[in-house]
């Protein structure tokens, strides 16, 4: 067997499943790493991200909008949650998370009454290319398009607008923050419909991979979660895009020898090691590294 | 009318008061200390004036605001320039985004960075580096520096010379002293150095027990033995 | 005797002093009587919110005493159910198979939660983590469960059935006499009592004491000289067991078991009984568990398909305005007027 098209291969699979990944994990680590609040409604935040993508979809409007939308309308919902309810569970972590729980049946269940139990399906844009003997689906290579587009984005408003660098604050030390004029309040809500609105973007960008249907938000909640424990809250991006790539590697290889199941599993005994030798996620580890060499250039 | 009013103020942690209603006035162009020993409520009085804890009773007044119902944003915005005990830079911040963090007040066109480099020269060359990193002195005057951006009325310190090696202490005082005469910012500041309340201070309050105990004057600050009982009761 | 008493009138539960006790043992008579008022399969049905009981000791345990989140307690439901079913199936007719299979049950919980245990708490992760690692357990479990369907999945003689489940699963017997309908209710009746009681004795004892500091303040507890690691792993380990006896219970009531037991809406069904009655208390966690099975029950026997979303919308409601349970909150209301 030709190994040049094999190597393409691996290379191709190991992106497209960091690309899922990281889209699937994103919205949660933002919230996570902000606001200490494990969000459980996360799957269901990406499933009405692909509900908003299939009606708008459906009733004829282009893809690329579809998907600008979801990101909106979920965002919008996100952030009327947090006024409501998240709010009250600043602090209280275990709290937050059965409350996040309860959110998430009512809203699972709530759509499966409310529109049935499936949605017509997106068809995958964009063809595919063969090389050598494998074929490469053009959407997944777009999605890691949007990935590097995603990460560049998060980066530039992290860095160059006042909401990141106050949001950055306001996750190093809240109280000071307010002291220099920030309402941690409003950075709080902004975040919290931000990742929301991420979580809707990726459900509206992997719908046309999948069926859509009311629970279809469960089959990330693992994923998400072992992305999010392997890549910590220290930095969103580093963490993200890290977690993403280390990951997606083991799936990648263990589910081609073994098959998917096996793979999820291998994800899971990574999650344990990495937590034993770095409790605080990659990227933890990553910035005390870059605080080292930024200490060696004074 | 005075800049800073504080009239018969409670607060407290849970379910005791630590203040017991602390009255205090200061005027504009002013650098007042308020000394004690450790425990008596001097933090916990500044935590109060920002906002970081309640107000369970009594008025503070600043710049003829009410403060009681606003929240600690609203109040640093009216003017109030925070320097926390422990310094509470942002770790991961670089020095410069620090600074940034400081222009969020805007209450009058802010000191321009250039006069904060002035005073504090060695932050120009430290601009990327990790606010983690920096040393206990470096922190504070990164502090001082990132609460003056926004040309603050009143300048409050909690312990400013804790954990400081001494000539840094001397330079933060003598920068204070400078700040007063030549921009006009007035000066509250908690302290256990007496070298330090000494050489800065014009006015002076001692806590004792959650309460104002005694008002000090200028001379009276002048004698260290003084001092030195009024900490040490 | 007498110490045993005072340890079950102790004041780490809800409820102490004669005129409590008079009250309950009340309610016990009537849950005695209960059976001989209506028909075996009332009974039966009662039975199902009673033997859920034990999963929701096991959660109060280990969260409301020992302040720790285990979201996917109902792995440990799934595999005491599971190891029944392949022991006592394995040795039909065998008046030993039923009763070997619940001590098989309990094995495979005690060893998973051991291993388990040891691994998410000798690690010393952030707290946040664990409810995720346990919730993301039981989800691969039921994951590999789903896909055990055909016959080159079975144990011995017992198909492990995939999606549809283990089905024929024996009654649990002792000697030749069955526990079904009225037997099977006194039966869960009974385990219920002596838990209950095992339960009380075990947080107002100075187990129950060190347990209830790691929850407040783990650093101290350390501090003072306990292994908390290994006291975390006991603590969790009982709790599961309490699960897994839930488990058992459930496929000695119903014969059969799915892998959805342990899937995500099963998983999120002891953690609403705590949240909702208190979880620091068993008595809350009683009332709550049998108030909320019944609950769901009525409304998604009478076809409405609103029970969940409407017990999830109570669990909101509940966490907003009752944030440590609705029976604990009016317990302590109680306290103050006195």
């Amino acid at each position: 067997m030709d190994i040049g098209p094999l190597i393409i291969s691996l290379i191709y699979q190991l992106f497209a499943n960091a690309a899922f990944l990281f889209l699937a994990a994103l919205g949660l680590i933002i919230i996570l790493g902000m606001m200490n609040i494990i969000n459980l409604a996360h799957g269901e935040f990406m499933m009405m991200g692909a509900y908003v993508a299939t009606i708008t979809y459906h009733a004829g409007v282009p893809f690329v909008i579809s998907v600008i939308l979801s990101f909106i309308v979920v965002a919008i919902i996100g952030g009327i949650f947090e006024l409501l309810i998240i709010r009250r569970f600043y602090g209280e972590e275990l709290g937050a998370l059965v409350v996040t729980w309860g959110i998430s049946l009512v809203l699972g269940q709530g759509t499966l009454l409310l529109f049935g139990p499936f949605m017509p399906s997106i068809k995958i844009p964009g063809g595919s290319y063969k090389f050598g003997v494998f074929s490469y689906s053009e959407y997944w290579l777009i999605l890691i398009g949007v990935c590097i587009l995603l990460i560049v984005l998060l980066w530039w408003v992290y860095s160059f607008t006042n909401y990141g660098l106050q949001a950055k604050a306001t996750m190093q030390n809240p109280d000071m923050a307010k002291c220099l004029g920030v309402s941690t309040k409003k950075i709080y809500t902004i975040t919290f419909s931000i990742g929301a609105g991420l979580a809707g973007l990726g459900g509206a960008l992997l719908s046309p991979t999948m069926t859509i249907a009311p629970f279809m938000g469960q089959q990330f909640v693992a994923p998400a979660f072992i992305t999010v424990v392997v890549g910590g809250a220290t930095n969103v991006i580093y963490g993200a895009v890290g977690s993403s790539l280390i990951l997606s590697a083991v799936k990648t290889n263990i589910g081609m020898a073994f098959g998917a199941f096996f793979g999820t599993v291998a994800l899971l005994l990574t999650a344990l090691i990495v937590i034993r030798i770095m409790p605080n996620g990659i990227s933890a580890t990553f910035q005390r590294y870059i605080d080292k060499k930024s200490l060696s250039t004074k | 009318m005075s800049l800073f009013d504080s009239q018969n103020v409670f607060s407290g942690y849970k379910t005791s008061n630590v203040l017991q209603g602390v009255s205090l006035q200061i005027n504009s162009g002013e650098m007042v200390a308020i000394i004690g020993r450790n425990g008596v409520g001097k933090t916990t009085f500044i935590k109060t004036i920002i906002g970081l804890i309640e107000i369970r009773s009594g008025e503070i007044f600043f710049d003829e605001n009410r403060l009681n119902n606003l929240e600690s944003f609203e109040r640093a915005k009216l003017g109030i320039g925070y320097v926390p005990q422990g310094r509470d830079i942002f770790p991961q911040l670089s020095v410069k985004d620090n600074l940034r963090m400081g222009g969020f007040l805007k209450t009058k066109p802010s000191l321009d960075f250039d006069l904060v480099f002035n005073y504090f020269p060695f932050l120009k060359d430290r601009l990327q580096q990790r606010g983690g990193t920096l040393s206990g002195g470096e922190q504070e005057m990164l502090s001082i520096a990132r609460a003056l951006i926004s040309n603050p009325k009143l300048l409050i310190l909690d312990e400013p010379s804790e954990g400081i090696q001494p000539n840094i202490v001397q330079e933060i005082s003598e920068f204070l002293l400078d700040l007063n005469a030549n921009h006009n910012i007035t000066v509250l500041f908690v302290e256990q150095n007496i070298y330090f309340v000494k050489k800065v201070a014009n006015r002076g309050y001692v806590m004792n027990k959650g309460v104002i105990t005694n008002e000090l004057n200028k001379e009276q600050l002048s004698n260290e033995d003084y001092l030195a009982s009024q900490i040490t009761i | 005797m007498k110490h045993l008493l005072n340890l079950i009138d102790g004041d780490k539960d809800i409820g102490r002093g004669n005129k409590f006790w008079a009250g309950f043992f009340l309610v016990l008579i009537c849950f005695f009587l209960y059976p001989t008022f209506v028909s075996s399969f009332r009974a039966s049905n009662t039975a199902f919110y009673l033997l859920n009981i034990p999963m929701g000791f096991g959660l109060c345990l280990i969260w409301g005493y020992c302040g720790i989140l285990s979201f996917g307690h109902v792995a440990y439901y799934g595999l005491a159910g599971y190891a029944y079913g392949i022991i006592a199936g394995n040795l039909l007719g065998n008046s030993w198979g039923p009763i070997l299979g619940v001590l098989g049950g309990l094995v495979v919980c005690t060893i998973i939660s051991g291993i388990f245990g040891y691994f998410v708490f000798y690690s010393r992760i952030q707290k946040w983590i664990i409810p995720i690692l346990t919730l993301v357990f039981t989800l691969l479990l039921e994951t590999f469960f789903v896909q055990t369907s055909g016959y080159q999945w079975r144990v011995g003689r017992v198909l492990l059935g995939g999606f549809n489940g283990m089905t024929n699963i024996p009654f649990f017997q002792i000697g030749t006499f069955e526990f079904e309908g009225y037997s099977f209710y006194y039966y869960c009746l009974v385990i219920v009592l002596v838990l209950f009681f095992g339960l009380r004795i075990l947080v107002n004892s100075k187990f129950g004491q060190i347990v209830i500091g790691i929850r407040e303040d783990e650093l101290r507890t350390e501090m003072l000289g306990y292994d908390i690691r290994f006291l975390q792993c006991v603590t969790f380990i009982i709790s599961a067991n309490l699960a897994g006896i839930s488990g058992l219970l459930y496929v000695q009531w119903g014969n059969y078991i799915t892998p959805s037991q342990m899937g995500i809406l099963q998983a999120a069904l002891p953690v609403i009984w705590c949240a909702v009655g208190g979880r620091n208390s068993f008595i809350a966690v009683i009332f709550a568990t049998i108030v909320l099975n019944w609950l769901s029950f009525t409304l998604s026997s009478q076809g409405n398909q609103y029970a969940l979303v409407i017990i999830g919308t109570l669990l909101v409601i509940t966490m907003v305005f009752f944030p440590r349970g609705i029976v604990v909150m009016i317990f302590e209301k109680m306290q103050k007027i006195r």
